[in-house]
């Protein structure tokens, strides 16, 4: 017998599953919710939270910056937001993001380097960026939101100085998410990995 | 003089790059309006399909195909939203028909056209997506927005066993909200057909 031989057929692939409050659950068809809300509308810059997604765990959303000019490198809010993790406060010139549920609890961009660094189960709720496209006129983000709300209003918040936005704030009714959310479809049993 | 020289300033900055020909991407000078829609276009014991994302824009409509798989998938490299990697007749198959009878795939790719002529419409760019081996995402830009009628979306895998099907929606409600579209300012000029930036990824 040689001693390079194959002894046991190769193992199947593994993959961990990420914990809840970092990403949807990928055994889920989740179900739309309406979701348009203009968070800012201005002669320079333009955002809409929209796209709703609602999964037993969550919801996911769409976010869509659009500038008449070009942004430069640093002011790109996504570069911002990860500076927090380094700088440890927040630039100036950085957007400001975040949800804010009815029961106080909140999260926003710059949760994101505290969130992937630690395996704790947050103790309020999760605000990530899940990917998206972009340059320096048009971004569209994805960002997932952990767990549902609790009932009563659901509010989207934000705040750029670098374009003299003021805080804005706006919101949707949980009920909306909740009951779509309701509608999400398991595709298969659970099974252990 | 130094060993560590400093280096030599940058060139200055570039003019933007110019805006990619409107088949290509959405309009970077537009907020889309979203629909509440999520299609399910196929399902086995292993996968799972379905459209959802739709935002319309008053020249098009970009959505979301949603792939997951109960089991994680042993080669990345088979990713079958890669656009050539399956040319064979049991590869992924994409595409939508209108009531025209306009069609577009994802087997057309008319980025791959070289004689700088814009391609005939309709036409179905991806523009970006992700995932892992459990679940993909490719994200389609379809241009021009469809005529009155119904929209089909087909697909078929039949290395997957997904045979050929086809889901239908209205465009009414698509037609309708595109008009509640507004530029908020005016769109950068598009120097030809191809010297536009693509924003893939």
């Amino acid at each position: 017998v040689g001693i390079f031989e194959q002894t046991a057929p190769p193992l199947p692939p593994e993959l961990p599953r990420d914990p809840e409050w970092l990403a949807p659950p990928d055994d889920v068809v989740p179900a739309a919710f309406p979701l348009q809300l203009v968070l800012a509308r201005g002669d320079e810059v333009a955002i809409l939270v929209h796209g709703g997604l609602a999964y037993p765990t969550g919801f996911g959303f769409s976010f869509a910056l659009r500038r008449r000019r070009g942004g430069q490198d640093e002011n790109d809010p996504i570069h911002a937001w990860h500076e927090v993790a380094r700088e440890g406060a927040i630039p100036a010139e950085a957007l400001r993001f975040g949800i804010q549920f009815a029961d106080g609890g909140k999260a926003t961009v710059f949760d994101h380097a505290r969130l992937f660094r630690s395996r704790e189960r947050p103790p309020g709720p999760a605000l990530v960026q899940r990917g998206g496209t972009g340059s320096g006129r048009g971004w569209d983000l994805e960002f997932w939101v952990w767990p549902l709300p609790p009932e009563g209003p659901v509010a989207f918040v934000c705040e750029w100085p670098l374009y003299q936005l003021e805080l804005r704030r706006q919101v949707i009714d949980a009920a909306v998410i909740r009951e779509a959310a309701a509608k999400a479809r398991r595709l298969w049993p659970q099974e252990q990995q | 003089v130094s060993f560590f020289e400093p280096p030599p300033a940058p060139p200055p900055a570039q003019a933007e790059p110019s805006a990619s020909p409107e088949w290509r991407s959405p309009p970077d000078n537009q907020l889309p309006v979203s629909l509440p829609l999520l299609l399910p276009l196929a399902q086995t014991d292993e996968f799972a399909l379905w459209a959802r994302g739709f935002s319309v824009y008053r020249n098009g409509l970009s959505f979301a195909l949603n792939l997951v798989r109960r089991h994680p998938l042993a080669d990345p490299l088979t990713n079958p939203f890669l656009a050539g990697v399956h040319p064979g007749a049991d590869g992924f198959r994409f595409g939508i028909e209108d009531a025209a009878g306009g069609k577009a795939t994802n087997l057309d790719q008319p980025w791959r056209q070289r004689d700088g002529a814009d391609p005939r419409p309709p036409v179905l760019c991806p523009h970006g997506g992700g995932g892992n081996l459990r679940h993909l995402t490719t994200r389609y830009w379809l241009w021009p927005l469809p005529p009155p009628g119904k929209l089909t979306f087909a697909c078929a895998w039949q290395a997957a066993g997904i045979d050929e099907t086809q889901t239908a929606i209205e465009t009414e409600p698509i037609r309708a909200v595109a008009e509640e579209v507004v530029e908020l300012w005016p769109e950068r000029h598009s120097q030809g057909g191809w010297s536009g930036s693509y924003r893939i990824g």
